[in-house]
């Protein structure tokens, strides 16, 4: 069996010595959408930036089509293929739509295909729509179609999403999760870090439940209903 | 007519501190570094400008911007294994540089001071109506003007430029986009060792004394302004030090003759006091403090 697009083995991460992620290995395919659930403090934020090469890592692996990107350092990694839509945006509030995307560019494979920007922005409207606007003066859940949007015109490979839902209505929360089905229809690896555990289950190809920075279950979307299980998962 | 001519030389003095201060508010933007080693750079300018004395004023000016620039390029070197170093390491390490230079200068040249009779010819004063205005000051004005336009238009129309806004305003999503970092560094020093060789440049003609302590004395008041303007935007940066060069000379000319001993004193109080009541910067508003350039 050929190695998943994106994969991590035995992955450890320490924050000044104190481990936050231990021994995690699990692995995206191209078109794949695998979740990451659990309590705060689980270490799936940290997981996130560690592939990013943001965080380094203690020991283990993380390889990106069968290369490791260990040590990278994150824009070598962006231009790899690896998207980040970071935990609370961090879009560039003074910056207009139009810069924060012409600053997604960047991060673009060098043998990337031409972007395609026009998908992006049917996908997300308020790109186009608000392109001169000050991103910072744009709604909640608009600034977070502008992060995710952002990363898409990256090109990536491998997309990571830190809590996308967060602090959005759930109409848009609904609308998100279809959009990214149709990101994962064009061959594009999703790790999806969330809280809201019972959509991402029923949502991801397979969802892995982390606690005290280590994944403890991995489940399937026939698992949703299984409030129980997801319960033990959770709190042991 | 007093006034005129005293707005005039303020805004001369103005944009030279400006031009000091956009190179500061470069590099702090995108390291988190106050290189207090900039202050030699002017004086090395002014040293090269020295023993190339006998070369054309041309080469003398070419040779001046090129070792200014090498030289901030050599710090970017030596300050790079630092980028991870608390603000405190970084700091230690701009003052030993500084300090390295000024006495390497020290044993060089000696303490006694080296005349550099760079275009002496631009210290004439010329006639417009009753005003005096010495073609140094116009000088000054016009070309720092337009390096400060120029500055602008990079910073925001090009990509170099909103690379380097974005390092400044947020690092770490910055390269997470891949924004090559060691590239917005080094072209931050290399820019403001530009800027850096401009003011040494036009300031070798009005003070042809060059001393180990010669850009020293510009920096401190440069970047002072930087902290009255705002240390942690571009903008406001460059306003700040526009703002204590025109000030100096417009309280030095409010002074009576026997006060301006004190005008120093005078001005670093109402530093203070600025500082007291907009801790952030007098021309950073309150909701903009969170991005840097």
């Amino acid at each position: 069996m050929s190695e998943p697009l994106l994969a991590l083995e035995g992955l450890f991460v320490d924050y000044v010595g104190v481990p936050a992620v231990r021994d995690v290995t699990l692995g995206v395919g191209a078109g794949e959408i695998v979740g990451l659930v659990g309590p705060n403090g689980a270490g799936k934020s940290t997981t996130l930036l560690s592939i990013m090469g943001v965080q380094r890592p203690a020991s283990g692996d993380v390889r990106l089509d069968g290369r490791s990107i260990v040590g990278e350092s994150p824009d070598v990694i962006a231009r790899r293929g690896i998207g980040l839509v970071p935990e609370g945006r961090h879009i560039f509030p003074e910056f207009s739509v139009a810069e924060n995307m012409k600053l997604g560019t960047l991060g673009r494979p060098d043998d990337a295909s031409e972007v395609d920007i026009e998908w992006v922005e049917s996908l997300f409207p308020v790109v186009s729509h608000f392109g001169s606007r000050p991103a910072g003066a744009l709604s909640g859940g608009q600034q977070q179609q502008v992060a995710i949007a952002r990363a898409l015109v990256g090109a990536p490979r491998v997309l990571l999403l830190d809590e996308p839902s967060l602090g959005l209505a759930p109409k848009l929360v609904e609308t998100l999760f279809e959009t990214l089905s149709v990101v994962r229809g064009r061959g594009v690896a999703i790790l999806l870090v969330e809280q809201r555990a019972r959509l991402t289950v029923s949502f991801a190809d397979r969802t892995h439940v982390m606690r005290n920075g280590e994944l403890v279950e991995t489940l399937g979307p026939e698992d949703a209903g299984d409030i129980e299980r997801m319960r033990h998962a959770y709190f042991g | 007519m007093d006034l005129v001519q005293t707005l005039i030389d303020a805004t001369a003095l103005g944009v030279l501190y400006a031009l000091v201060a956009m190179g500061i508010g470069l590099i702090f933007g995108v390291m988190r570094l106050v290189n207090f080693a900039q202050g030699e750079l002017i004086a090395v300018g002014a040293y090269t400008l020295f023993v190339t004395k006998q070369y054309p004023e041309t080469v003398r000016v070419v040779a001046a911007i090129s070792v200014v620039v090498v030289l901030g390029l050599v710090m970017e070197l030596i300050y790079r294994p630092l980028r991870r170093a608390t603000a405190a390491t970084m700091l230690v390490a701009t003052f030993a540089v500084s300090f390295l230079l000024q006495n390497a200068l020290l044993l060089i040249f000696g303490p006694q001071g080296e005349s550099i009779e760079f275009l002496p010819e631009l210290n004439q004063a010329i006639g417009l109506g009753e005003l005096r205005v010495r073609w140094i000051t116009m000088v000054s004005i016009v070309l720092g003007g337009a390096i400060l336009a120029a500055m602008s238009w990079l910073l925001a129309r090009t990509s170099i430029g909103l690379q380097m806004r974005a390092a400044a305003a947020d690092f770490r999503t910055a390269q997470i986009l891949g924004v090559r970092a060691g590239h917005v560094i080094r072209m931050a020093f290399l820019i403001g060792g530009l800027l850096t060789a401009v003011v040494s440049v036009l300031l070798a003609v009005q003070r042809p004394l060059a001393t180990p302590t010669y850009g020293f004395l510009v920096l401190v008041p440069a970047l002072v302004g930087v902290v009255v303007g705002g240390l942690r935007r571009l903008v406001p940066a460059t306003l700040g030090g526009f703002t204590i060069g025109f000030a100096t000379v417009v309280l030095n000319d409010l002074l009576p003759s026997g006060s301006r001993v004190f005008l120093n004193s005078l001005l670093f109080g109402i530093v203070i006091v600025v500082l007291l009541v907009h801790p952030d910067g007098l021309f950073t508003g309150r909701a903009r403090v969170e991005e840097r350039v």
